[in-house]
């Protein structure tokens, strides 16, 4: 079930309808109920598998509490950890490891590994590991105390609007949520229908419409020319971009009116001014998970210049992985990593603030920002290493603005525009009746044309949401 | 549930910009007003432009003809292509010395059933205008379309041509009597209450309009500043959202691959039983009804076609159809005397425009010998 199906929208009525008249109580077990139709909607067996490896999770919580030596928690999150990484690594990365090793051996004429497991990828496995992961590590580290109600525990893991693409929750942040009784305010619900709504333009509207310009390159046999590869690579920047946080909007929405507060996931990445501030501002419950449970254990910035180079880059790689099994991904991380630790070489001990002080340095530093990104997502799109070669060959080489690169540059531009007025206006808020004018008639005239606009520029052919393959 | 959010100190209660009106139905209005007019000026402005873009019945019977109408021809884009009426009123005026008015309104997958209740519409609307009207209907290779009240009365991806034109107890029996999936009968049903609204039910059009113009602009405006470079790798036209005739260099593709659908037997594969049940049958009885008399009228098509009307299942139809004819008294016309090859077939389907104008005056000429023939 996608939010953008149209079975979502019965669905979710139904259960709000629900959740509004049960008390407390019922409404854990009616959202757990309807987590498990969201999520069986895909393919039932895979419950099973989730309600696994909660379990192993839900109980090495309550013996991490109850321990008292050093040494049985660490053995007992070893165990949750490397149960949790061996389910994410068997279905995800099984036959990436095995098809690299055997491509290594070929090359080194070693023969070939036959082994191959023809497994569909449980949707949101890397949101809900990770998910999972960081209740039990909050338990090992003293943060939490674990949940004593294993319902409420599968709900925290299981709750529908973020199980699938996130934002990934924080054990220490739903956990009182799922576990006490929720007071909905007036202006919570107002925020949810709005993040509701604006979701679904940014996913819709603007993704979905951008989508075959990206893809009118990317999925071409050749790539056509330079002016056509470099207008693919905007549209995709602002794709990915709706879609992913259109999706998290969506997420926190329905979070919101059901009165649960999900933790945000972008806050305009495409205006930070270097790398770091972008990593604060892109994905954020990502980024911020693989720092606190990744970059600080391998010891952060503590441990001298080359280790924290080490670690940015080593954390940004994982990163990369998580996003998918393909070596594409892998370099991806590994270029973010590289791009943070050329900024921390360059501007020193300033990395960490960094925001240039005038308005006219701040502005390049972004446009640059922007074009560093730019690339980034150029080696998270391209099928394979030749389709990189050839767009880079052709983006300095063949700048020809052809028909075709008009009528991409004119989607690129209206859709573009409309994400670019929007957020310049709303500036990220959840609720955009703190907004000027917002209140003096142009937020009914913006929320009008949007959904005229939705209407009327829907696409024919409407596109999975990108962050589910992960 | 508590109140509204507590804005104190923030920018919202500083500046008049963030100020939300003090009146409650003021702050509630705006969200019912605003919407409402600019939903109700678009939805207006759609109305004269949409039925423009709806060629045909709808436009036909929104504007009608300045003078009376003698004829309609009416069938599938071919006819559309093929037939240019004033070729025909002029040749057919110079042959009796008498004025002569047809119109064209073929359309590219208007089926016999939309062709019927268009007729309808028009004969109801406008009795003077087009009483005692000859229609003609298409017969490629002597053989009409033979779909029943059973069948989709639509083609799939044309079903918006038939819906504005049925009534409310039409569209009853559309869902008891044809034989539609559960798919089928919801998008009928979706269309049914879409079709209030022209900026819903046009949506798409409304969308390939404005975007074409939007691109348009565009390229005009970037046209000025940079040289384009031209190419052939643009956007083409897509024949079911456009509603027209394709023209581009994947028309000849599309066409054959209609061919080999055709020649598999995916259309019509067994005979028609009884050609009394037929939508043609009952669009006789609409038009003799009218004062008026149906001609069967043969098109040209290239030979890329000619196979799928060679048929068992198509000789059957032609000789059941032979002895139906002749109980009906309707005539068949060929234009026996228009030569022509595949090179008139641009896009191997449709009779190129320069030939239309020949074609038409032959037809007059056939028309005229049967008509004479009959005195």
């Amino acid at each position: 079930m996608l939010f953008n199906s149209l079975i979502f929208v019965p669905f979710v009525l139904i259960v709000l309808g629900l959740y509004y008249s049960m008390p407390f109580r019922w409404q854990n077990w009616m959202l757990l109920i309807a987590s498990c139709i969201f999520y069986g909607c895909w393919d039932w067996r895979y419950l099973i598998l989730l309600l696994f490896s909660t379990s192993i999770d839900f109980i090495v919580g309550q013996k991490l509490h109850d321990a008292h030596s050093p040494v049985v928690k660490k053995k007992l999150l070893l165990f949750s950890c490397v149960v949790n990484l061996s389910i994410l690594g068997f279905f995800k990365y099984f036959n990436f490891f095995i098809d690299s090793a055997s491509y290594m051996l070929s090359v080194l004429h070693l023969g070939k590994l036959g082994a191959h497991v023809t497994v569909l990828l449980p949707v949101g496995i890397s949101f809900y590991t990770f998910h999972a992961m960081s209740y039990t590590i909050d338990i090992y580290r003293d943060k939490l105390n674990p949940i004593r109600n294993f319902a409420d525990y599968m709900l925290f893991v299981l709750y529908f609007p973020q199980l699938v693409a996130g934002p990934i929750a924080r054990a220490s942040l739903l956990i009182p949520q799922v576990a006490n009784p929720r007071k909905i305010k007036r202006s919570q619900i107002a925020e949810g229908i709005w993040l509701i709504f604006w979701g679904y333009i940014k996913k819709c509207l603007i993704a979905d419409n951008l989508a075959p310009v990206a893809n009118l390159v990317f999925e071409a046999k050749h790539i056509p020319n330079g002016v056509q590869c470099l207008l693919a690579i905007y549209a995709f920047a602002i794709q990915i971009y709706c879609d992913f946080s259109g999706y998290t909007d969506i997420a926190r929405g329905l979070g919101k009116v059901m009165g649960f507060e999900l933790s945000l996931n972008f806050n305009l990445p495409y205006i930070a001014c270097n790398p770091p501030e972008f990593w604060q501002r892109w994905h954020i419950s990502l980024s911020s998970w693989l720092r606190d449970y990744l970059y600080i254990p391998l010891g952060g910035n503590r441990k001298g210049t080359f280790m924290t180079y080490r670690n940015l880059v080593l954390t940004m790689v994982i990163g990369g992985l998580w996003h998918g099994a393909a070596w594409h991904f892998v370099l991806w991380g590994a270029y973010h990593g590289l791009i943070l630790v050329l900024h921390r070489l360059i501007f020193g001990k300033k990395a960490d603030k960094g925001v240039p002080a005038s308005a006219l340095n701040k502005n390049l530093s972004r446009i640059c920002m922007f074009h560093l990104t730019c690339f980034g997502w150029l080696l998270f799109r391209v099928r394979d290493v030749s389709q990189l070669t050839e767009s880079l060959h052709s983006l300095t080489s063949r700048l020809v603005l052809d028909a075709s690169a008009v009528t991409m540059l004119s989607s690129l531009v209206l859709f573009g525009g409309i994400l670019a007025v929007m957020e310049l206006w709303i500036q990220n808020s959840d609720d955009p009746r703190k907004r000027p004018m917002w209140n003096m008639g142009l937020g009914p005239v913006a929320v009008t044309i949007l959904a005229l606009l939705f209407m009327l520029l829907y696409p024919q052919s409407q596109q999975a949401f990108l962050y589910f393959q992960f | 549930m508590t109140n509204e959010p507590d804005l104190r100190g923030t920018p919202a209660a500083k500046s008049w910009m963030y100020r939300a009106p003090e009146n409650k139905w003021i702050r509630w209005g705006q969200w019912i007003l605003i919407p409402a007019i600019l939903l109700f000026a678009l939805e207006h402005r759609m109305k004269p432009w949409t039925i423009k873009r709806e060629t045909g019945y709808i436009e036909a019977a929104a504007k009608p003809p300045a003078k009376p109408v003698d004829a309609i021809f009416i069938g599938v884009s071919r006819v559309e292509a093929a037939i240019d009426p004033d070729a025909f009123d002029s040749r057919y005026k110079e042959l009796t010395g008498k004025e002569y008015h047809s119109l064209n309104l073929g359309h590219p997958s208007r089926t016999a059933a939309v062709h019927y209740f268009g007729l309808r519409k028009l004969f109801t609307k406008y009795p003077n205008l087009f009483k005692n009207c000859t229609v003609f209907i298409e017969a490629p290779f002597d053989l009409p379309e033979a779909r029943t009240w059973q069948d989709n009365w639509a083609d799939p991806g044309y079903e918006k041509l038939l819906v504005p034109l049925l009534t409310k107890s039409d569209f009853g029996r559309f869902l008891n009597e044809a034989k539609l999936s559960s798919d089928e009968r919801m998008l009928y049903r979706e269309l049914w209450y879409e079709q209030k609204s022209y900026l819903i039910y046009y949506r798409k059009i409304i969308r390939k309009q404005a975007m074409t113009k939007y691109d348009g602009v565009f390229a005009k405006l970037v046209g000025k500043v940079h040289h384009i470079a031209k190419n052939t790798s643009g956007r083409t036209l897509d024949i079911k959202s456009d509603g027209s005739i394709r023209i581009d260099e994947n028309a000849a593709e599309v066409g054959l691959d209609k061919a080999k659908s055709w020649l598999h037997g995916t259309v019509a594969p067994v005979p028609v039983a009884d050609w009394n049940k037929t939508v043609l049958a009952d669009i006789r009885k609409l038009v003799e009804q009218n004062g008026g008399k149906l001609v069967l009228f043969t098109m040209p098509m290239s030979s890329v076609f000619a196979p799928g009307y060679e048929t068992p299942v198509k000789d059957t139809d032609r000789r059941t159809l032979i002895a139906t004819r002749a109980t009906w008294a309707v005539p068949l016309i060929t234009a026996t005397d228009f030569e022509y090859n595949d090179s008139d077939f641009p896009d191997t389907w449709h009779l190129s425009g320069k030939r239309s104008h020949d074609f038409s005056s032959r037809l007059a000429d056939a028309y005229y010998k049967t008509t004479m023939a009959g005195k």
